[in-house]
């Protein structure tokens, strides 16, 4: 793997990319969830076939400045700045969460850059009957039955391992602040977005949305307005899975695998 | 020391098992809880014991301002002081506006507008606050992203002030708020601005903002002045090293204060309120406490327990005094009660030990009913002020309202206490 890191666009700001794979490949720009996870990118075999780029969000930890991005939209121009520094063209992005809708408004400003795009659980949309739970106020044993389908698994204690001793649980209350905080700057109260307003731009881009079946965060009313948003958009729900569909299930990966197969294929 | 009556506005209607059946008192407080015929009275009553305060003898009377709340009831901070302007218009007691939360109005020259018209109402009576607000309710409540919640109270705070000083119009060009034309008609009686407290919770980034323009810091906390110890002793090390003075002036401490006429009548007739406090009121779904981004890393990393220390719950926590007995209450200093010579000692030597030259005194707590609440006040303000009135006389409070040369207030028809106690 190797690091990237560019100060810029602006001030104060910093991008870090972590590029691996295949240096001919076609490139995936992968954009994290809103937790932060980068180190175990669920993508399958994709990891080698394409040059992978993994973007840290400003503000999630590596890179810095996120309070220059007042909007989403801002923050997505940032990002393909960064993707300039690297050259990178003819991308698919693949994103969950916040990086799903991030990905989504990447292709909506450049679609002609984009080869397709990705989203696995992506915020943005909300139907106000049923918004779904307030990631943001619950506290970590409240809110894990909403991220896993099966919240006493292995995979909880991996992406949140207990805590060992009181500056352990410090720092992990700390690492929540962290990541939770600058998603408060996009995504608080409500992870409604205006991204609808933006999605005509992707008419023509090959579009998969990925849904967790027991997503707390993301309930069946807002897969219902992504649905009618994006009709050409192809659209999976994975039963056995909730809002931490990538690292649940292996669907996402499959799909990822197809997108970039397709995009190193002879035109 | 100056001694400020404050009141929190509390509903009293929590069932004894409403911590089982609900999450939080604030925030999600289920509606069908609020009696409002009950709360007419309460509304009343509350502002009656107010203005008995500033008739007893208090130097200030205090409201504040809460959301979607069954702990604090005020959401409108300067309705209520308006109410208590006119009310107490006879009497020297100075009025504390610990609202306006500054990121909940948009854009935030309604604040400059409705506080220069009570300080003008008033006669230039008023003080005030301008906290952050608490995250349940400028981040849960109203919606306000906690990590922009500090940058819209500074800019809202900067906004505030060069509206009541500046004698032309002018254009603000924030990012939170755009006005061609800032021009708040009239601007407060006194010049060039009321006296500004800062009420922090203990993040540093406060108490710096408080010294950085040489305002005064009023720490706010349940657990009373012992366990502030530290908090502010780190003030007067900060205030130090930004080169301010230690007039005690400079802190206030949110204390709740009661006073019957011995320790064991200030047990039997508060303890089943202050109780009522902790389990009910205080009743709070943790993560309401504070939205991530609300605090900021720097602040929560000089709390950080050193590696291998053994997590235990803080004893100055909600969730530990819901355990708590009225003595234990009262010896570990969370709250001050008892009969004079005991508070008078207790709040003398907090005073001393960590030059606390102000205190909001929370006159009542819980479910206290109105004459309890008056009979605590009158004690407080005939048998426990007067003996503190000489604690750090030889420091002057630039801090609190002036007389304003060449002002006489107007006659406003005076109220017939008698009938209303």
């Amino acid at each position: 793997m190797t690091r990237h890191e560019f100060e810029g666009p602006m001030d104060g700001v910093t991008f870090v990319v972590d590029e691996s794979g295949r240096p001919d490949g076609p490139v995936l720009v992968w954009l994290h969830g809103t937790w932060g996870q980068v180190d175990d990118l669920p993508i399958g075999g994709a990891a080698d076939d394409a040059r992978v780029l993994s973007l840290h969000l400003p503000g999630w930890g590596e890179s810095d400045g996120v309070e220059s991005f007042k909007t989403l939209p801002d923050l997505a121009l940032g990002c393909w700045w960064a993707l300039d520094q690297l050259d990178a063209h003819d991308v698919t992005l693949v994103g969950h969460g916040i990086g799903a809708l991030l990905g989504i408004e990447l292709a909506a400003q450049q679609p002609d850059r984009v080869r397709a795009v990705v989203a696995a659980a992506p915020f943005g949309m909300v139907d106000e009957r049923d918004p779904g739970a307030d990631f943001f106020a619950l506290l970590p044993p409240d809110l894990m039955p909403h991220l896993y389908a099966d919240p006493q698994g292995d995979l909880p204690a991996r992406h949140f391992p207990p805590p060992v001793d009181a500056h352990d649980k410090g720092l992990s209350a700390i690492r929540r602040v962290v990541v939770l905080g600058a998603a408060s700057r996009f995504l608080f109260p409500l992870p409604d977005t205006g991204v609808k307003r933006r999605l005509y731009r992707l008419a023509g881009t090959p579009v998969d949305l990925v849904f967790g079946a027991q997503d707390g965060l993301i309930p069946a009313a807002t897969r219902d307005l992504w649905s009618a948003a994006m009709p050409d958009a192809e659209i999976t729900v994975v039963e056995d899975a909730a809002h931490m569909l990538p690292y649940e299930s292996d669907a996402v990966a499959r799909i990822v695998e197809q997108r970039v197969a397709a995009a190193a294929a002879p035109a | 020391m100056k001694f400020t009556a404050f009141h929190l506005m509390p509903f009293d209607g929590l069932s004894e098992d409403f911590p089982q059946k609900h999450r939080s008192v604030w925030v999600d407080v289920p509606p069908e809880l609020m009696d409002v015929k009950r709360m007419h009275v309460l509304y009343n009553d509350y502002l009656d014991e107010l203005e008995f305060a500033a008739r007893s003898g208090f130097h200030a009377i205090g409201v504040n301002e809460h959301h979607s709340s069954g702990y604090g009831t005020m959401s409108s901070p300067n309705m209520m002081a308006t109410s208590l302007a006119r009310r107490t218009a006879d009497t020297a007691a100075k009025l504390l506006v610990m609202g306006d939360v500054v990121p909940l109005y948009n854009p935030p020259i309604r604040i400059a507008e409705e506080l220069a018209m009570l300080d003008v109402i008033s006669g230039g009576r008023l003080i005030t606050g301008f906290p952050l607000g608490s995250s349940q309710d400028s981040n849960f409540a109203y919606g306000i992203p906690p990590a922009t919640t500090r940058e819209q109270h500074r800019e809202g705070f900067d906004l505030i002030l060069k509206a009541w000083q500046s004698q032309e119009v002018f254009t603000h060009n924030g990012d939170y708020s755009k006005l061609r034309y800032v021009n708040p008609w009239p601007k407060p009686l006194q010049q060039p601005h009321p006296p500004i407290w800062i009420p922090g919770s203990g993040s540093i980034e406060t108490m710096d903002f408080a010294l950085e323009r040489d305002f005064p810091f009023f720490f706010l906390s349940y657990f009373g002045a012992d366990y502030a110890e530290n908090m502010l002793k780190k003030f007067w090390e900060r205030a130090e090293m930004a080169g301010r003075d230690d007039n005690p002036y400079r802190v206030g401490m949110f204390q709740i204060v009661l006073c019957a006429d011995t320790d064991e009548e200030a047990r039997e007739m508060f303890a089943p309120h202050v109780d009522y406090f902790y389990k009910r009121t205080a009743h709070i779904y943790p993560g309401f406490i504070e939205a991530p981004g609300y605090k900021t890393v720097n602040s929560l990393r000089e709390v950080l327990p050193p590696p291998g220390a053994v997590s235990a719950k803080r004893p100055d926590s909600f969730g530990a005094a819901q355990k708590y007995t009225w003595d234990e209450f009262v010896d570990k200093g969370i709250i001050i009660a008892g009969g004079p010579d005991t508070v008078r000692e207790r709040l003398e030597s907090a005073a001393k030990t960590s030059r606390i030259g102000n205190w909001i005194s929370l006159v009542h707590v819980g479910d206290m009913p109105r004459e309890k609440t008056m009979y605590s006040i009158d004690r407080l303000a005939t048998k426990v002020l007067p003996a503190l009135d000489g604690v750090f006389a030889e420091y002057d409070n630039p801090w609190w309202p002036q007389p304003i040369p060449g002002f006489e207030p107007t006659a406003v028809a005076p109220v017939d206490w008698e009938a209303r106690r």
